[in-house]
């Protein structure tokens, strides 16, 4: 059994969760970022400030929660060097809080099965980062900790699944799920260093529940579970009892080591919060509701529902400029099914192949351009083979780019490029007179190769050869007529 | 149930280091007797709240029973931890002695 | 007996027969006649800031400018963040702590041009009734030194009596500013839960405390609540209420005050406490003024229970965060964990670790629901029996059950310094606004009242309060 604790930062929000201080505090000076009241100074007070709350409502709502009459903040109490207060600020409902969510369900997709999947949510509540701790050497024999309290109080949402994923891939799958459902909500940039934290609930049958705590990738998450769920299996068929335990995944060795058992007798003595009263959850999904229609599954339904297959569909999704590039261009009345090919399958490889940014808008062109060059191939203009191998490479390199300086110009002189091939690759010549016609493929892409920057039609290629080896067979017994043949195909 | 008289018994003890643990602190072994003691009776005091336990009424944390309206943002009041002195940090991050916690 | 009132100095002020050095050289005399005695300051401010302070509010003037506490000196508990002054909550643990920030209260006094003066000594972390409890010294009454002022305000009001300040912050969680204020014959005011920010108060229990308005003079502390109350962003739990316009109220005809006096508020008092209260309502009573001695309340006997368990569990709450990192004040050990409980240890005085093992109890599981939600359960029942009486007339009750005792009387015993509590808790946990002001004086020893209203009526409260004041001739007095 797997369940999941997925710790999202709201790196979006502009502030902290409860003061004004940056909640994207990366490449600033250690506590450079910081006031009293996430310095937990006495005396300073926390008060919420809206988007956080209005982000976790979007998140709820989309996850059809539960959600109480009013949201309560709970003090979460225990000592250590990055909790300033030494309380954390959460919201637990057994402590007389109330989390934004007390149930719901998450759909997410599964790209590799092609399929929509659904785990139930147990709860999501809000609370703050703690600070950020370094150590000199390992852990357990640093002289010291060094605290940065620039993260102290950034908002996060956490959010508890029930132990139902199937297996390391399907949690993977879910949390990047997830991370694509706030980066939509505009709560998250996921790809920021440290913009989530996962802890892994694992359990085999006959054995008692693992946690494996703080987990920073997704695709650690993985191979995190996979380890512990082989680790456990082979535990007991060698005889052995797995017990409750937490465990820390050690990213470079790829294995999980128990961690410092944390004394029994620890208590959290949650109460309520007595400096920040109820707030009233109406407002808030009033608020949310647009929110909420920024959702990928609505996308995937929008796009699929043209007739795209939902894997391409997911292409596009997946990244947000992408699916804004697509959007716009079938408003400007691109093809949905060449721009969908276009930019989830041919601009997307080339742009990754030149490490661009896949995730920046500026990476990708114009609605435009793609509308216009739909339009081309649709009215047979240019076959889409030849935008392929010409406009899009050049977008590619160059997004902001107009559609008359990636249109190639068309060229006629096909004739030329035959010839030269023809003397030149006389292997696959013999070859194809010689009864292969994969030979000719061959041919074709070398004159393709030759006019690399024209427009030219793969088609007429072909059949160009196909004239002149025909006419060489009869050629290489005449003699003289070959170069009569080629003057008449001239088109 | 713990009378409001007389010596601390071992169990009243017991509960004593407990809550010493959970709020790390320590105190002179010579003053926890008396410390037992006081800790009975205020808690005798304290116990007389338990009558309210069973009452059907939602407990009252916000006296006035209302509600925050959050706001968007207030100021940014960003200040420099000036009060601590040059040995307790490091790079400007706070040092702590730690040896494993 | 010396009387002084702060509204006397400020109307000096604004028409320029007093001028703020003047005023506070005239304050700088009492303090060094009196202080070595008292001692209820921790921090005196340096004088040539003070008076270059005071220079400043002279050229407002000259400009024609009226801030409304011009001139006036101020005594502020050590509990209230200041960021040109250390402030300790009389505590070893925030020893040498100077906040990077001031209190929102305290920058409404300085936007006032009122004219701080000092940091006042109290219980540790407000925690004790007698001033006795403080890390630093005890602070001894003016009216007789060897007796405490009250607390955990004892500094404010000790150094109000004596004419070391014209007017002062406290604040109250449970009485710790009734209590000093009647046990040195000021005025001392709990405002209503919410009206006043607590934003800058180091916390002793978060949902029962209000920075509290003292002074010698019930318009006085009017003036000083028109200033400091008020709405502010920094505090979720601050009220949608502007700041109030209480100094300015007019004197109220007698006979529309109507004032009950539940006989838990009196019962259990010491017969001079009680002769000396009953002996002022009768005289109200010829005034006009209606008083019923028909009124019950039912659970004022769990009062205090129901007050201890949840000061207690927000406190050991409030002070968790105490543990080496942050403040200057640490006991370094090889490890974290023993540095933590060492410096705790070191750092806090008997009765505030006391009080802290008492909270983690009622908070911990298996004990939470039979003392915390069940107090908090209690606490809905008494405000909601407080209120239903406020509707109806101005509650009024003993402050403290026995005149000021003797310094080291009340220590000893954790339950018998609690006891002093005992009439005083309810406002808090009613959330309602109290009043105490000068009832009288026993063999020379000050004793005082306490009026409580509805939510926001403090301009009521203040009303009556003049007119006990006019009653008893003690306006304004001093030791």
């Amino acid at each position: 059994m797997i369940g999941l604790e997925v710790h999202v930062q709201m790196t979006e929000t502009g502030t902290k969760l409860f003061c004004d201080c940056r909640s994207n505090y990366r490449g600033m000076e250690p506590n450079t970022n910081v006031c009293p009241v996430c310095l937990g100074l006495p005396g300073a007070l926390p008060v919420p400030r809206r988007r956080p709350l209005v982000f976790a409502t979007a998140l709820s709502m989309l996850m059809v929660c539960e959600t109480p009459p009013a949201m309560i903040f709970t003090r979460k109490h225990y000592f250590y060097p990055d909790l300033p207060k030494d309380y954390q600020i959460t919201q637990y409902q057994g402590g007389g809080g109330a989390p934004v969510c007390l149930g719901g369900r998450a759909r997410y997709y599964d790209p590799d099965t092609d399929e929509w999947r659904e785990v139930r949510i147990r709860r999501i509540n809000v609370e703050e980062d703690p600070g950020r701790t370094e150590y000199e050497g390992s852990i357990t024999s640093s002289e010291a900790a060094y605290v940065d309290y620039n993260r102290s109080g950034v908002p996060l949402v956490e959010v508890v699944t029930e132990p139902e994923l199937r297996s390391p891939r399907d949690a993977r799958r879910f949390v990047e799920y997830l991370l694509l459902m706030m980066e939509y909500i505009g709560a998250t940039n996921p790809r920021l260093e440290g913009a989530f934290r996962v802890d892994a609930n694992i359990s085999v049958r006959g054995g008692e529940r693992v946690e494996v705590k703080n987990i920073g990738s997704t695709v650690d998450l993985e191979r995190a579970i996979k380890y512990e769920l082989f680790r456990q299996e082979k535990l007991i068929s060698q005889g052995g009892a797995v017990e409750r335990e937490t465990r820390g995944w050690d990213p470079a060795r790829r294995l999980t080591k128990p961690q410092r058992s944390k004394e029994t007798e620890e208590e959290y003595l949650y109460f309520p919060e007595p400096d920040i009263p109820p707030i009233s959850m109406k407002e808030l999904v009033i608020e949310a509701a647009p929110l909420t229609l920024r959702d990928p599954a609505k996308y995937m339904d929008v796009i699929t529902a043209r007739g795209i297959p939902r894997r391409q569909a997911w292409s596009i999704v997946l990244y947000r400029p992408a699916l804004s590039l697509y959007l716009k261009s079938l408003d400007k009345g691109a093809d949905p099914l060449l721009a969908a090919r276009m930019i989830a399958v041919d601009l997307k490889g080339l742009l990754k192949k030149l490490n661009a940014d896949l995730y920046g808008a500026s990476s990708w062109p114009s609605p435009d351009v793609i509308a216009g060059l739909t339009r081309l191939v649709r009215s047979g203009d240019y076959s889409y083979d030849e935008i392929k191998y010409n406009s899009l490479p050049k977008l590619a390199l160059n997004p902001s780019a107009s559609l008359s300086d990636v249109l190639p110009p068309r060229s006629n002189n096909i004739e030329d490029a035959v010839e030269v091939v023809i003397a030149r690759e006389r292997k696959a010549v013999s070859d194809f007179i010689n009864g292969k016609p994969e030979a000719l493929d061959y041919l074709v892409g070398s004159v393709l190769k030759m006019r690399r920057g024209y427009a030219v039609d793969p088609k007429l290629v072909r059949k160009v050869l196909l004239s002149r080896l025909t006419g060489a067979q009869d050629g290489h017994s005449n003699g003289g007529d070959g170069a009569d043949s080629t003057a008449n195909s001239r088109s | 149930m713990l009378s409001n008289f007389g010596e601390c018994e071992d169990r009243d003890f017991e509960e004593l280091i407990r809550l010493l643990k959970l709020s790390r602190l320590s105190f002179d072994k010579g003053e926890l007797e008396g410390l037992c003691n006081d800790i009975k009776n205020v808690r005798a005091l304290l116990l007389r709240v338990s009558k309210y336990k069973d009452l059907r009424v939602d407990p009252l944390y916000n006296v006035w029973d209302k509600t925050l309206n959050p706001p968007d943002e207030v100021a940014e009041r960003r200040v420099e931890i000036s009060w601590l002195s040059d040995d307790r940090l490091k790079n400007n991050m706070v040092k702590v002695p730690w040896r494993g916690g | 007996m010396r009387r002084a009132t702060a509204s006397a100095v400020l109307e000096g002020i604004f028409s320029g027969s007093l001028s703020p050095e003047e005023h506070v050289m005239e304050i700088y005399d009492n303090i060094k006649k009196w202080e070595p005695k008292v001692k209820g300051f921790i921090t005196l401010l340096d004088e040539e800031a003070v008076l270059r302070r005071a220079k400043e509010v002279e050229s407002l003037l000259k400009d024609g400018k009226r801030p409304p506490l011009a001139g006036l000196v101020v005594a502020v508990k050590d509990n209230i963040s200041t960021k040109f002054a250390p402030t300790t909550a009389g505590s070893r643990m925030l020893s040498g702590y100077v906040p990077p920030f001031n209190a929102t209260t305290v920058e409404r006094l300085l936007a006032a041009g009122a004219i701080i003066i000092g940091k006042t000594n109290m219980d540790e972390f407000a925690m004790g009734s007698t001033t006795e409890l403080s890390a630093f010294w005890p602070t001894h009454n003016p009216w007789d030194l060897e007796r405490v002022p009250g607390g955990s305000s004892g500094g404010s009001a000790a150094v109000l009596a004596y004419g070391g300040a014209d007017l002062a912050l406290g604040s109250d969680t449970g009485g710790s500013v009734r209590l000093p204020a009647a046990y040195t014959a000021t005025v001392g005011l709990k405002p209503t839960y919410g009206l006043v920010s607590r934003y800058g108060l180091i916390p002793y229990a978060n949902s029962l405390e209000q920075i509290s308005p003292m002074a010698r003079s019930v318009k006085d502390v009017a003036m000083l609540l028109d200033v400091v109350s008020g709405h502010d962003p920094f505090d979720a739990t601050t009220l949608n209420a502007g700041p109030t316009r209480t100094s300015s109220v007019a004197p109220e005809d007698p006979s529309k005050l109507s004032i009950c006096v539940p006989h838990e508020m009196i019962d259990g008092s010491d017969p001079p406490v009680r002769s000396t209260i009953l002996k002022l309502l009768d005289r109200l009573e010829a005034e006009g003024v209606k008083v019923s001695y028909d009124a019950s309340l039912p659970s004022a006997p769990d009062a205090l229970p129901v007050y201890y368990t949840i000061a207690l569990a927000e406190a050991a709450s409030n002070l968790a965060r105490y543990d080496g990192k942050l403040y200057p004040f640490v006991v370094l050990r090889p490890n974290y964990t023993e540095t933590v409980t060492s410096t705790r240890s070191e750092g806090f005085g008997r009765e505030v670790k006391r009080r802290i093992l008492l909270g983690v109890m009622a908070l911990s599981e298996g004990y939470r629901d039979e003392f915390y939600v069940a107090a908090a359960k209690g606490r809905r029942i008494i405000r909601d029996e407080v209120l239903g009486m406020t509707k109806k007339c101005i509650i009024a009750g003993a402050v403290s059950p026995a005149p000021p005792p003797r310094l080291g009387e009340r220590i000893s015993d954790p339950l018998k310094l609690y006891a002093l509590d005992v009439y005083t808790v309810i406002a808090n946990l009613a959330g309602v606004p109290s009043l105490a002001v000068p009832a009288g004086f026993y063999d020379g020893l000050p004793l005082g009242v306490q009026f409580m209203a509805s939510p926001l009526e403090e301009g009521k409260l203040m009303a009556l309060g003049q007119l006990v004041e006019d009653v008893t001739g003690l306006r304004g007095v001093m030791a």
